[in-house]
């Protein structure tokens, strides 16, 4: 009788990045230009987080009405960018094995895109500085700024969550149509006989992750829209709106975009690690397990941030506890423990591309902690408005979510040039790590020390913090230039790499 | 006929002027015209209804712009007017080079100037910068305002407008085949978003500034300072938002897996490769 772990029927070879005769380089383009366009409006984004770090520090002085529409720019954008960057990592993934439409993957990111121009012109031409969360009733009623631009703000998260959807929707048909149903993507015959159907293929990690990852994104897009009903309605003055239904509608839908691209970047590195230690990452029954949890524990964790909130029922606050140590375990575990599984003994050569992926396994352990300690109950009462909420997200995106990204974009670009990162790119990873974990140490300190969050202006005795960081930040910059001009260099190879002489020009 | 409008309501009367009706007719009679005959060189255009359709369609949207009461009130509300020139650049224009550019048939051999004129002129950056610039200008203070207090400067503004959009939709729009036609996904994905962001920024300006830009507003009868503003507010916003759905259900249909012409939906490869094959069943000896 086959134990609860043993091994399953997956596929047990390394999946190259590119299928046979390059018959996925349609939708490998495509994926190159989310995860691109992603990353590049990051280092512009990143730009702006530098200028706030270096008001807060006093080092130069933001008018305080353009502190929060560059801190609501910032915020919205590196949800969306960071998520954009993630997706398109998870659709190269997945074309390796299963026949991913080009032309809805440019159709969803030309919607994410216009949703993202709408974000720039409220915040930047509009004054719009209510923040990413728009939470209700401040976007309607703020006095700096125009009744049209919360609409405006309200339009582009509207395609931004259409975009989301026609992924997430094209990902799951996809999925469901090469394995014969949803069920069997999500390998939940073999899940609840604990590992002994074994009768049909497994799907390989990258598929079972990113058909969690499309039910979770369309159950986000559906909060998106119905969140933005009401404030629509709102806006035209037709009806008033329960503060408290809205404020859990945009949470479950922001805080699960945001959930969801760390959650895909890290689905990335079970893509691409593999193929640097020599060892195939199968899909065994820990693994279906624990992603399969994510679908439910991701939608049950937003809660911990309406902790403050003392009309919301017990019930979702416990739920909201629960759920955030409960979705961290999982993942975690098998991740992690499977990821240093793979490292161990391996040979791998520390090249940039697995130094990154393995930096953001710490990353995202590291910000999981904060997460955790955050979703506490009475830590939060203490901490939440404090700027431990944001170095924990900042850990989990700087040194997770978008060192993995940036570590996966290296590995495609090394399948696509059949050409080796230098090993001197060691050394900018060495720089962004140093450089990103000081700045968020120095965020965690902050916080420590009740320095609130969201303050445009900061008392002298709070500025030293920041200024602290500030020489963290310049060092990430820097190793972020040279990433890019790695890139930049190499990128029109990996481009050319896609295409077969069939393909479309 | 021209109504003067009331202080405060719309005027739902069409406004016809004789020039632009006759414009139009002649247009539509010379396509008819060239449709029956089988284009401007028949022996290799490949017309079909879709065609007439879009190019009937396209006027139908001239007049509707021009002459129903969202022209007719163009002088009295920002917002109508802003109406009238999204029908003309991002509905009229598309429609026109759809149902228009088959019937010059195969443009590759179409005369050599002619031939060098069209790829100048519709090369994506030329038809983009053309475009944006035309867009630009004309919404500046000076020259909007220019053309409120003269017919016939109007008159050439629309103009400007519609032939800047006919040339970039050319590239997206037309047969797989015709000079300037844009390839790749990329290159489409790029030349969309940013003839989006380009007319999605001049709609903020326009929607978020403080004061009114086009004095001549302040002027009509019953128009107060607020709303002047409002009007300008809401003419941004009809500027902005049903472009970005434009620009999203363009990308739909322009960016595409085959070789097929996008928005017109085409069949032309196959038609062509339908019509040689018959051309040369004709000729071919043994049968």
């Amino acid at each position: 009788m086959a134990s609860a772990f043993a091994v399953p029927p997956s596929p047990p070879a390394i999946t190259p990045l590119l299928a046979p005769d390059r018959a996925n380089g349609a939708a490998l383009r495509a994926a190159l230009a989310y995860v691109v366009g992603g990353l590049g409006t990051f280092l512009l984004l990143g730009l702006l987080g530098l200028l706030m770090r270096l008001d807060q520090g006093g080092l130069i002085v933001i008018p305080a009405a353009w502190f929060y529409r560059i801190m609501t720019l910032h915020g919205a954008g590196m949800v969306a960018t960071i998520l954009l960057a993630a997706l398109g990592g998870l659709a190269a993934a997945v074309s390796a094995t299963t026949h991913l439409n080009a032309r809805v993957l440019w159709i969803a990111l030309i919607l994410q895109l216009t949703g993202t121009s709408f974000v720039i012109l409220t915040t930047l031409v509009g004054g719009f500085g209510a923040g990413w969360t728009v939470l209700y009733p401040l976007p309607g009623h703020g006095d700096i700024w125009p009744l049209s631009a919360a609409i405006a703000m309200y339009v582009g998260y509207l395609f931004l969550a259409l975009g989301l959807l026609v992924y997430c929707l094209h990902m799951l048909y996809a999925l469901a149509r090469a394995h014969g149903g949803l069920t069997n993507v999500l390998a939940l015959r073999y899940l609840f006989s604990f590992g002994r159907d074994t009768r049909r293929t497994l799907p390989r990690p990258p598929e079972l992750i990113a058909a969690v990852i499309s039910i979770d994104g369309i159950a986000a897009a559906a909060a998106g829209i119905v969140y933005l009903i009401p404030m629509f309605a709102h806006a035209a003055g037709v009806t008033s709106v329960d503060a408290l239904f809205a404020k859990n509608a945009v949470l479950l839908f922001g805080h699960t975009m945001a959930n969801l691209s760390i959650y895909v970047t890290a689905g990335l590195v079970y893509a691409a690690l593999p193929s640097f230690t020599g060892r195939p990452w199968r899909t065994t029954w820990a693994v279906v397990c624990a992603w399969d949890l994510i679908i439910i524990l991701m939608l049950a964790n937003y809660s911990h941030h309406l902790y403050a909130d003392f009309a919301q029922p017990l019930g979702l606050q416990l739920l909201g506890e629960l759920g955030s140590y409960a979705v961290a375990l999982p993942s975690f575990i098998v991740t992690v423990v499977g990821a240093l599984t793979q490292i161990y003994r391996s040979g791998i050569r520390w090249t940039i591309a697995p130094t990154l992926l393995l930096l953001g396994i710490w990353g995202w352990v590291l910000g999981g902690i904060g997460a955790v300690l955050d979703a506490t109950i009475p830590v939060n009462q203490v901490m939440h408005n404090t700027m431990w909420v944001p170095a924990h997200f900042h850990t989990y995106y700087l040194l997770g979510a978008v060192a993995f990204a940036w570590g996966y974009l290296f590995y495609m670009v090394r399948e696509l040039t059949a050409d080796r990162n230098p090993r001197m790119l060691r050394v900018a990873a060495w720089m962004y790590g140093i450089g990103g974990a000081g700045f968020i140490f120095m965020l965690f300190v902050a916080g420590g020390n009740s320095v609130p969050r969201r303050y445009a202006v900061h008392l002298p005795q709070w500025q030293v913090y920041a200024r602290i960081a500030v020489p963290f930040v310049i060092l990430l910059a820097l190793g972020l230039a040279w990433f890019s001009w790695d890139l930049g260099t190499r990128f029109l190879a990996a481009w050319r790499g896609t295409q077969s002489a069939a393909s479309e020009p | 006929m021209t109504v003067a409008p009331g202080p405060s309501g719309f005027v739902w009367e069409w406004e016809w002027e004789l020039p632009l009706l006759a414009s139009l007719v002649v247009s539509e009679v010379a396509y008819v015209a060239c449709w029956f005959r089988g284009g401007l060189a028949p022996q290799h255009a490949h017309l079909a209804w879709k065609h007439l359709a879009a190019f009937t369609a396209g006027l139908v949207i001239i007049v509707i712009a021009l002459a129903s009461p969202i022209g007719a009130n163009d002088e009295r509300l920002l917002s109508m007017h802003m109406v009238a020139h999204d029908l003309l650049i991002w509905v009229a224009a598309p429609l026109l080079v759809m149902g228009g550019v088959p019937l010059l048939g195969d443009t590759i051999r179409l005369p050599r100037y002619l031939r060098r004129a069209l790829e100048l002129l519709t090369s994506p950056i030329v038809a983009l910068l053309v475009s944006t610039s035309l867009l630009w200008v004309w919404h500046a203070p000076a020259a909007f305002d220019r053309a409120l207090a003269s017919e016939s400067v109007h008159v050439v503004e629309h103009l400007c407008f519609l032939i800047g959009y006919l040339l970039y939709w050319w590239p997206l729009v037309v047969q797989p085949e015709a000079i300037g036609r844009l390839r790749g996904h990329l290159a489409r994905a790029v030349y969309l978003v940013v003839g989006m962001m380009q007319s999605a920024l001049l709609s903020a300006l326009i929607m978020f500034h403080g004061t009114v830009l086009y004095t001549t507003y302040l002027h009509v009868p019953g128009a107060t300072l607020d709303s002047a503003l409002a009007d300008q507010r809401l003419a941004g916003a009809l500027m902005w938002y049903p472009g970005a759905v434009i620009f999203a259900l363009a990308a739909a249909l322009a960016i595409r897996e085959n070789r097929t012409s996008p928005l017109a939906g085409s069949t032309v490869s196959t038609r062509q490769r339908d019509h040689e094959k018959a051309a040369a069943a004709r000729t071919d000896p043994v049968q």
